[in-house]
């Protein structure tokens, strides 16, 4: 989802921030990050699942099944209001870049398309301005449960929770596939026992979030019916 | 007649008392069919649905849930009806408006009734002219008296939903042990309320609960895991959300250059003005937040 990320610093006086739907390279990501604290939010509309990559797994939400078709960028009346912190907060974003693992602000450098005119990152009177706040207000609530995400997410892959997730739809005449997502074991037995495992670990989240991850299943159905069905006027 | 009465009371709780349901018999039904339901509006004035172990999932997406208890036991209940009492997912023209239909309802005119003995369920029909009639989509009974094939498919799964639904009651029961679930106040659903006795999940008894040392909790799951993920279903089906209320400073400060720590480091780090619940509160939340 991110393009030219660079270090973040409160001397500057300077940075555009444009509307979410002026970032047109978002459209091409079909997954984002998600942090515990919004998974409650998030179930309603996306599938909430992991994803792995080079570090491990990662929560996030699916929000299209093909490029081009992100659902969280095209209010499409099949999906309750439910912003995505992680695009609340764009262009503004987190990494570990130090040694210390210290979370670092970033941002994308990447210049938004259209007509309306971005907001600035700082009012006259050299303050953040309303819409700079609201943004780094969205990455600091995602970062407070970001890491904690994190952990369980890796301790539920430690275990043997996760299980890989290939599905293979059929669009019109064609077959479209997603990969390299994961999702709690499909025995109800084995994942209740081992989830067991991980509650005595971590407490209620671990429960918090299987539930959420099966019920968040259920909205696969409705990105198959916002693919295939004529939207809605 | 005792034979009627009997059959009544068993629906009686569930407000389908404008049916007569009768044994399926040959002699009865024989030159009837049925169709499945497309008008619901003998659903309109039904204010709550039990629902069945399969279904609690996908209809937590969609309806309010609720623990309800009755002469007849704990049951896991939508509830359909609005501040006026009438369902409100279906229309003036008898038109079911929402994504899903209950089990309940998709599986009219049939359901499972107590037979005359009270020792077995048999399947029942309604007396519903609507869905029972000559010209109905499916036969009752084939022409060498057996039940045909579309009947036996209900009745199978009626039957299913009844073997399951006895979980269901077993993890209700264990859910009320848990010691989360309060009375949900008439001001929250409507006057209607006054005449149900339903449940829901209390948020501050919810917060004791999983603030319980994670070894306990993990005691608890081993015993009763559905009863938990149910907890956490109907917070899901009431679309409440978790507020965090820490204290925000007035105005924004300035942390060191674009660095912050988690948690507990962050909170002295991090200063912005806007609160969580300006994020995750759509303000469609908090039906029944009764705490």
């Amino acid at each position: 989802m991110y393009k030219n990320l660079a270090p973040f610093s409160y001397e500057r006086k300077r940075l555009e921030l444009f509307n979410i739907f002026q970032y047109k390279h978002l459209n091409k990501t079909i997954t984002f990050p998600v942090s515990l604290v919004e998974v409650n939010n998030v179930a309603h509309s996306y599938p909430v699942l992991w994803q792995r990559n080079k570090d491990g797994v990662e929560l996030v939400a699916l929000v299209g099944l093909e490029a081009d078709h992100n659902y969280a960028l095209s209010r499409h009346p099949n999906f309750v209001q439910c912003n995505l912190l992680i695009l609340e907060a764009y262009p503004f974003a987190l990494a570990k870049t130090d040694k210390d693992n210290h979370w670092r602000i970033l941002v994308d450098e990447v210049m938004g398309q259209g007509e309306d005119d971005p907001a600035p990152l700082r009012t006259a009177a050299g303050e953040l301005s309303p819409e700079a706040d609201h943004r780094l207000s969205a990455l600091r609530i995602f970062a407070e449960s970001y890491g904690r995400t994190q952990a369980l997410s890796q301790l539920l892959d430690r275990v043997g929770l996760l299980k890989p997730w290939d599905v293979s739809l059929k669009i019109g005449e064609r077959f479209v596939g997603l990969q390299g997502l994961e999702v709690l074991d499909r025995d109800v037995d084995i994942r209740r026992l081992k989830l067991a495992g991980v509650i005595e670990q971590v407490g209620w989240d671990a429960i918090h979030l299987a539930t959420m991850h099966e019920l968040s299943l259920f909205r696969m159905q409705n990105l198959l019916e916002a693919r295939t069905a004529p939207r809605a006027a | 007649m005792r034979h009627f009465r009997h059959m009544v009371c068993v629906f009686a709780e569930w407000s389908l008392m404008q049916f007569l349901f009768e044994p399926l018999n040959i002699a009865r039904h024989r030159n009837q069919r049925w169709s499945r339901p497309v008008h619901f509006g003998f659903a309109s004035d039904i204010k709550l649905v039990p629902l069945t172990f399969r279904e609690v999932h996908r209809a937590a997406h969609h309806f309010p849930l609720c623990v309800c208890r009755t002469s007849a036991g704990v049951s896991l209940v939508a509830v359909l009806a609005g501040e006026d009492g009438r369902n409100q997912h279906v229309d003036d023209e008898g038109r079911w408006t929402a994504p899903y239909i209950p089990f309940a309802f998709r599986t009219h005119p049939f359901r499972l009734i107590a037979s005359g003995t009270g020792t077995s369920l048999v399947l029942a029909v309604a007396r519903d002219g609507a869905t029972v009639h000559a010209d109905g989509e499916f036969a009752f009974f084939e022409r060498d008296k057996s039940i045909s094939e579309a009947t036996r498919a209900v009745h199978k799964a009626l039957s299913e939903a009844e073997a399951g639904n006895r979980e269901l009651a077993a993890a209700l029961l264990q859910l009320e042990a848990l010691d989360v679930l309060a009375e949900v106040p008439a001001e929250k659903m409507g006057p209607w309320l006054r005449r149900q006795r339903c449940f829901g999940v209390q948020a501050v008894k919810l917060r004791a609960l999983q603030a319980a040392p994670p070894e306990s909790l993990a005691g608890l799951f081993a015993a009763s895991p559905m009863a938990m993920e149910l907890a956490e279903i109907i917070v899901f089906s009431h679309r409440t959300v978790m507020k965090m209320r820490r204290a925000q400073p007035d105005r924004t400060a300035e942390v060191a250059p674009g660095s912050l720590a988690e948690k507990d480091e962050a909170a002295q780090a991090w200063s912005f003005r806007r609160k969580e619940v300006d994020f995750l509160d759509y303000g469609d939340n908090l039906t029944f937040d009764i705490e």
